[in-house]
């Protein structure tokens, strides 16, 4: 009987046409986002080639300049722009920190259209002000992007209620589930074994298709094998939720009319009230923390700091007798006094800025939470991840990047105070900035198996109360 | 009135109308405590922000001039009374933008960048309501309006009544629309009393509320006539509820995700790093106000010295150095809007690309519409951006000038009073006016009232089919 349920089921299927309409779906849709998606991280790729290029062009043009200056030749620079002087390195010799692109970035855009991934630091400016914001059209990020994510989460679920809405009522408004009943197999089973199938054929569609895009436009994913294949569980088990979602209601209520209804009145509470209800919770219950109001506390620190500021340099000498010169005719300039009153204000600000920095962490946590009330921000969650596209990697990247900035600062600032010369040897000794990228395939995982836990209350909730009369 | 009245009886007795409008009710109520609340937080956020700031800035103390332009102080957008109704982009943008000398700077620390990626999916707000679930709930009320008649073979029975089919086209099209219409008046009036009430609500006034009305309204309509369309085509109900689904989706989500695509590969923005490289570039290729050695610097010595008629910059009446650091803003503020009038271009034609793709999604003309008589659009946020930068000159000019007619050329040890710090004008940013805004509008209003006749003129011609 399985055999035969599974043989006639696949002809209905070919006959109408439901295989070639999924496919042919699923190749434009998915197509089209992954080729947005990849024109996006294309452009990413080639601004951080460019950036890497542009950077090694001006390095071997100071160093020439350099080599000019030990071999007394004139290089035709003024003098406050000389590199060998180590505070025209640090201010006007920006070093690169870039964050590349990860092989699965095709995935979801995510928070990549509103950060940069290139930042060029220098040893001046305030490092807690640090912005990776990229410019961008905000109705663009408004509107967000047509990519993998969306396609996923949005559309498929839509494509399986369209697919799976009738398949037990359509039965009964024909007449024919009474054939069916006179069969040796209850009904139960019939739908379960329909629903399978067709669940089968739509995975493998749409996992091939994928695939075969993914392999288009994105062949490094090849790479990191253990992460595309959690992405395709997240697919299939996402795709699962909603086959098990309709199978209930086939059961359950068993008219195509209330049947779409349902579903579609499903479809809009996962998919879109749940997601921007929690959000809307979140921000509400758990607000940000003001940033205008800590600008202004920051604005009256420097103030202060500004107002000390040879105080704070000889305090700052006292405190690091190792960058102070011995000899007592010492002048020092801006930028001594700069740094000095930079590690101050950092010191009297860092408070500030971990107590907002550790109420939005609460924040971001208990918004993490509320995942739980929606597969589809399971699934939002997991892509971007996997994309490394997610605000935690953009909170990673700008923490690397400070860390990076402090240690070329460290670089730069004893040699100006011991008055060393800035030499392609120090040059050899320049820290190089490396982005470590976070690793999300336990998370993802664990996001699979919390959509598959989904699904089984489902079968639970479809197997519980009273036993219907289909007929 | 006989059509539109078993039409309404019937939507309440199965349901729909009395479900949905119940379900819609309470996430309205919902959205719109939420909304005043938060309104109410950001706003006091910035009225002390800014009056801090001021704060900050009128007791500095006496200090030189270019030391205060260097500190520098803020510019905050202030909050909108309409943007309570649709919040636009502001979560996608800053609302402070620091201004000192040399540089213009973008606004900083936008709310999305504070949140999650869960935030894109976006807020249970007012304007999430009336964008995507106004339309959805017509769509539920409508799509089956004649469908269902044929299924069950009803339509002959009423032709053979008399009913004229523009009677009963219009009669249907009329209880679809009705009962949205009427909530919408309702919670607009509500919010205008609302708004209207106290004078925290800045920049409220009503005929932005009834432009801003008159535009969803006009997007219902659009809405209705597709559905009973849609109804009056299909054959089965069902048909009908996918290809109303299929062209709600198309609308409100689908279409301006892709108008974001095409319109960023066909013009997209410089990064953030090459656009400050060419106004470095640009910058290092004029006058430095702080490098008297600097080309131009050199040919505006010569020039000033030869038009006072003396032979060194100590001669001249005023303080030189105040004074080239002047003409250095000068050419600096040209460099930052020959860069910042290519970045709007470049938007413009993004903004152009939008009003195209309204072809397939009213949606899209709606929103911008919508955005900018709320003032939170990109267009608005420009026009702050713009104020905040004249400010920045107008304050540099101040400064600057100050410097220059109080000390000699080489003082840089002069002060300028506490006191005098309390002459600079305050910021004042005055948005565009309702009818300004409308004129800038036009192609979305156009664009709107071609998706409301065309469908319309469909409906009547098939109402002779009938």
């Amino acid at each position: 009987m399985f055999f035969n349920t599974i043989k006639y089921e696949l002809k209905q299927l070919q006959r109408r046409g439901w295989i070639s309409t999924l496919a042919a779906v699923m190749l434009i849709f998915i197509g089209f986002a992954a080729y947005n998606t990849h024109a996006k991280v294309t452009q990413r790729t080639n601004d951080i080639e460019g950036a890497k290029e542009e950077l090694k062009k001006n390095d071997k043009k100071m160093l020439d300049n350099i080599k000019k200056i030990e071999a007394g030749e004139d290089t035709g620079l003024p003098y406050w722009k000389l590199p060998t002087d180590p505070s025209v390195v640090g201010f006007r010799h920006p070093r690169l920190a870039t964050m590349d692109a990860s092989p699965l970035a095709i995935l979801a855009t995510g928070q990549s259209d509103m950060y940069s991934h290139f930042m060029k630091t220098s040893s001046y400016g305030d490092n807690f002000a640090l912005d990776i914001a990229e410019i961008s059209n905000p109705i663009q990020l408004l509107f967000g992007t047509f990519d993998l994510a969306f396609v996923f989460m949005f559309i498929i679920p839509l494509l399986i209620i369209a697919f799976t809405y009738n398949v037990l009522s359509k039965e009964r408004e024909l007449g024919t589930l009474r054939i069916i009943g006179a069969q040796p197999i209850s009904i139960t089973k019939w739908l379960g074994q329909k629903m399978l199938l067709r669940f089968a054929v739509f995975a493998l569609i749409s996992a091939v298709v994928f695939l075969m895009y993914l392999l288009i436009f994105s062949p490094q994913a090849l790479g990191a094998p253990l992460s595309v294949l959690l992405a395709l569980l997240q697919i299939l088990a996402y795709e699962l939720f909603w086959f098990a979602l309709a199978a209930v209601v086939n059961l359950r209520i068993n008219d195509s009319s209330k049947n779409a209804m349902t579903l579609i009145g499903f479809w809009l509470l996962i998919v879109l009230i749940i997601p921007v209800t929690v959000n809307q919770l979140s921000s509400s219950l758990y607000p940000s923390p003001s940033r205008l109001s800590m600008l202004n506390e920051i604005r009256q620190k420097n103030r202060e700091v500004e107002k000390k500021q040879e105080e704070i340099l000889d305090s700052y000498l006292r405190d690091h007798p190792e960058l102070a010169n011995t000899t007592d005719d010492k002048d020092y300039g801006f930028w001594h006094k700069y740094y000095a009153s930079q590690d101050i204000l950092k010191e009297q600000i860092s408070p500030l800025i971990q107590e907002h920095e550790s109420a939005l962490g609460n924040r971001q946590r208990i918004t993490s939470m509320m995942k739980y009330l929606s597969p589809a921000i399971i699934f939002q969650e997991s892509f971007t991840k996997l994309a490394g596209s997610s605000t935690q990697d953009y909170e990673h990247y700008k923490k690397q990047v400070i860390k990076y900035t402090d240690a070329w600062r460290g670089h730069i600032v004893p040699l100006l105070f011991s008055d060393v010369k800035y030499s392609a040897e120090l040059y050899q000794k320049r820290p190089l900035f490396e982005y470590k990228s976070l690793n999300y395939n336990r998370l993802v995982f664990i996001n699979v198996l919390l959509t598959l836990i989904m699904v089984s209350v489902i079968y639970v909730i479809g197997r519980l109360g009273k036993s219907k009369q289909y007929l | 009135m006989v059509i539109v009245k078993k039409e309404l009886r019937e939507m309440w007795r199965d349901g729909r109308l009395k479900y949905a409008g119940l379900i819609l009710l309470i996430l309205m109520v919902f959205a719109s405590i939420i909304g005043v609340k938060q309104y109410n937080k950001t706003n006091a956020e910035y009225q002390l922000a800014r009056d801090t700031e001021r704060n900050i800035w009128e007791t500095q103390g006496d200090k030189n001039p270019h030391s205060a332009a260097h500190y520098g102080t803020y510019a905050f957008k202030p909050k909108f009374a309409l943007s309570l109704i649709d919040n636009g982009i502001n979560s996608y943008t800053g609302n402070s933008i620091f201004l000192e000398a040399h540089k213009r700077n973008e606004s900083t620390y936008s709310e999305a960048s504070d949140q999650t990626e869960f935030a894109r999916f976006g807020n249970l707000s007012l304007s999430f309501i009336l964008l995507h679930l106004f339309p959805l709930l017509l769509l539920l009320l409508g799509y089956n309006s004649f469908s269902k008649e044929r299924e069950m073979d009803t339509l002959r029975l009423l032709k053979s009544q008399g009913v004229k089919p523009l009677k009963l086209i219009f009669g249907k099209w009329v209880s679809v629309f009705l009962p949205v219409a009427i909530t919408t008046t309702i919670l607009f009036i509500a919010l205008g009393v609302i708004l209207g009430s106290t004078e925290q609500y800045a920049y409220f006034d009503w005929q932005s509320l009834l432009i801003m009305l008159c535009a969803y309204l006009l997007y219902y309509k659009v809405i209705t006539t597709l559905v009973v369309l849609i109804s009056l085509w299909s054959k089965s109900s069902g048909m009908a509820l996918v290809l109303s689904l299929f062209m709600w989706i198309l609308f409100g989500f689908i279409a301006p995700k892709v108008a974001s695509n095409i319109s960023n590969n066909l013009h997209p923005y410089p990064t953030k790093q090459t656009f400050y490289a060419g106004i470095q570039k640009d910058k290092e290729n004029g006058l430095d106000g702080h490098n008297p050695w600097n080309k131009e610097a050199q040919i505006l010595k010569e020039k000033t010295l030869k038009e006072y008629g003396v032979d060194s910059v100590q001669q001249l009446p005023f303080n030189y150095d105040a004074f080239r650091m002047q003409k250095g803003e000068e050419h600096e503020s040209e460099v930052f809007k020959k860069h910042y009038t290519k970045l709007k271009n470049i938007f413009k034609k993004q903004n152009q690309t939008y009003q195209s793709m309204a072809a397939i999604s009213p949606f899209i003309p709606l929103r911008l519409l919508s955005m900018n008589v709320a003032n939170s659009s990109y267009i608005a946020h420009w026009n702050f951006s713009d104020a905040a930068e004249d400010y920045r000159i107008a304050k540099q000019a101040f400064l600057n000038n100050n410097f220059k007619d109080n000390s000699k050329t080489g003082d840089w040890s002069y002060k300028m009073s506490g006191e005098g710090f309390k002459q600079l004008p305050k910021f004042e940013y005055n948005p565009p006016t309702p009818s300004e805004i409308i004129k800038e509008n036009m192609p979305n209003v156009f664009i709107l009232l071609l998706w409301m006749l065309v469908p319309f003129i469909l409906l009547i011609y098939s109402a002779k089919k009938l």
